[in-house]
This record gives C-alpha cells, structure tokens and sequence, in this order.
C-alpha cells in the first residue's frame, strides 16, 4: 500500500519517561574511544538495553558533545530491536534521547501478534508508544490474541 | 592522582609517561615492560576537568608507546558518557584513542527524554 504518507499506530507499549538521565547498558566484542573526535563505538555483536529496549546490531556509534553528553547514537549491521512482544528490523537505527524516539531506516520491518508493515522509515516515541511508518505496506491484523509471527 | 614516591613506582611513571599517562600502585612483580600488580591503575586526561581511569592486574608497555592493561581489566571515565566499562583487555595508545576488547560490559548515560506532559503540552 504505498502512498500512504504516515500510518501512527500503537504497537509499542508506552512507559513513564521523566527520568533526567538515564543509562544505557551495552555488551560488544570490542569498543573504541576517540576522545578527540568525541565518539565511542561499540563492535560486534553489540547488545544494547535502553530502559525496556533492547538493541542487537553489528556496530553502533555515539557521538557526544562538549559537555560530554551524548549527542548521537546510531546502530549499523542487522539492526534487531525488541520491546515487549514489538520486534523491529532494519538496517540502521538512530536514537535521539532528547526528542525520545528511535528512528529504523534501511528496509525496516515492524511485527507484532502477526501484524507486519514494512516502510521507508519508522519512528518509534518512546515516551508514548506511538509508531510512524513512512510508505507504509504490510498486514495488519486486527483482533486480540493473534499468534505472533 | 598522585605518583606513588618510591623508585619503582616512579619507574612505572616514567614507563607510560610516553602514552601521556599518570599512574600511582603498590609493589609488585616488574619487568623491562610489564609490571603485575593488584589493581594498577593508570590515568589519563581527556580535556578540561575530565578524565579516564583504567585499572588492570598487568600492565604491559608494547611498541609504539601504547599501554595495554589485562587482568580484571575495568575503565571509568570521569566526563564524556559517564561511562563504565569492563573487558578482558584495555589498551591506552599516545593519540588517545582507548580500545577494550573481549567481553566489553559497558554503561553510560543519556539525557532523559521530556516528560510526557511537555510532549503534550500545548496540545488542544
């Protein structure tokens, strides 16, 4: 069903988000740290937990700012992404903790109880659980219950 | 922090001095370019207030002037991140860059995303 702009639809259950900082826990084969380019990366096989999100990808970059706090985050290499029984696929992602909403680009495919809608790009608000698929096509499948993919 | 004044420790000093490190320790074995010790520990700026601290059981001086920590290998870095890492190994080279490897267990900090009421907030 391409043409359609943008298809928001709940699928990510939503959480309380006020904390002023949070922390982000990752697992990797190896980091490297440039401090003169202010940037830390994290490969293979990197797992990444974010509150109730975990993240599994190949590489993934965080860039920081003068203050020291981080400016970008961005995942690169058969992006995984899990929240509760969402699952998200693509091949990057970006996550933009002062905005609180993770971008999937690269083919991104979302599932959920046999549900699928693939797109451009989804946004994923994670203080709201809204998600924005761009070019949205897929099925959706209505009803509670339904087996999961 | 402050170099340990004894000889050996000032050795050590002077074996990372060329990786722009300070380091303090207690006694332990030495060689030409190795120098095993509970809990060594090095230091490094970054820029400003900020700095790293690496510790290691072992600590070994490679070509090229880089430092090499193993053993219970574990980073804090007071500044960027607020990050804490653990992994097999930790090397510290003279441009700066700090690479772990193996089992990297890392944590950091990010900035909170806004409250959901200023996301509503203005909303009709």
């Amino acid at each position: 069903m391409r043409g359609i702009t943008a298809l928001a639809i709940i699928l990510f259950a939503a959480a309380a988000w006020s904390a002023p900082r949070d922390r982000v826990e990752v697992e990797a084969d190896r980091l490297r740290i440039d401090h003169r380019a202010r940037a830390a990366s994290f490969e293979g096989s990197v797992s990444a937990r974010y509150r109730d999100l975990t993240l599994t990808c190949e590489l993934m970059r965080v860039t920081y700012d003068e203050a020291g706090d981080v400016s970008s985050l961005k995942a690169s290499g058969d992006v995984n992404v899990t929240r509760g029984d969402a699952r998200a696929t693509a091949a990057t992602a970006r996550l933009d903790a002062r905005l609180g909403i993770l971008v999937l680009e690269g083919k991104p495919v979302l599932v959920r109880q046999g549900s699928r809608l693939e797109g451009e790009r989804i946004t994923v608000a994670l203080a709201t659980g809204e998600v924005e698929v761009e070019q949205a096509r897929g099925v959706f499948k209505l009803g509670v219950g339904a087996n999961d993919d | 922090m402050t170099v340990h004044p004894t000889p050996l420790a000032c050795s050590l000093a002077a074996l990372v001095a060329a990786a722009g490190c300070d380091t303090s320790n207690e006694a332990g074995r030495r060689t030409p370019n190795t120098f095993e010790a509970k809990g060594v520990e090095v230091q490094m700026p970054i820029e400003g207030d900020a700095g790293l601290t690496a510790t290691g059981d072992r600590l070994v001086r490679e070509r090229g002037g880089s430092v090499l920590l193993t053993g219970n290998a574990a980073l804090s870095v007071e500044g960027p991140l607020g990050m804490r890492a653990r992994a097999d190994a930790i090397r510290l080279d003279e441009s700066g860059i700090v690479t772990l490897e193996g089992s990297v267990r890392a944590t950091m900090e990010v900035p909170g995303e806004p409250d959901i009421e200023d996301l509503t907030a203005g909303a009709p």
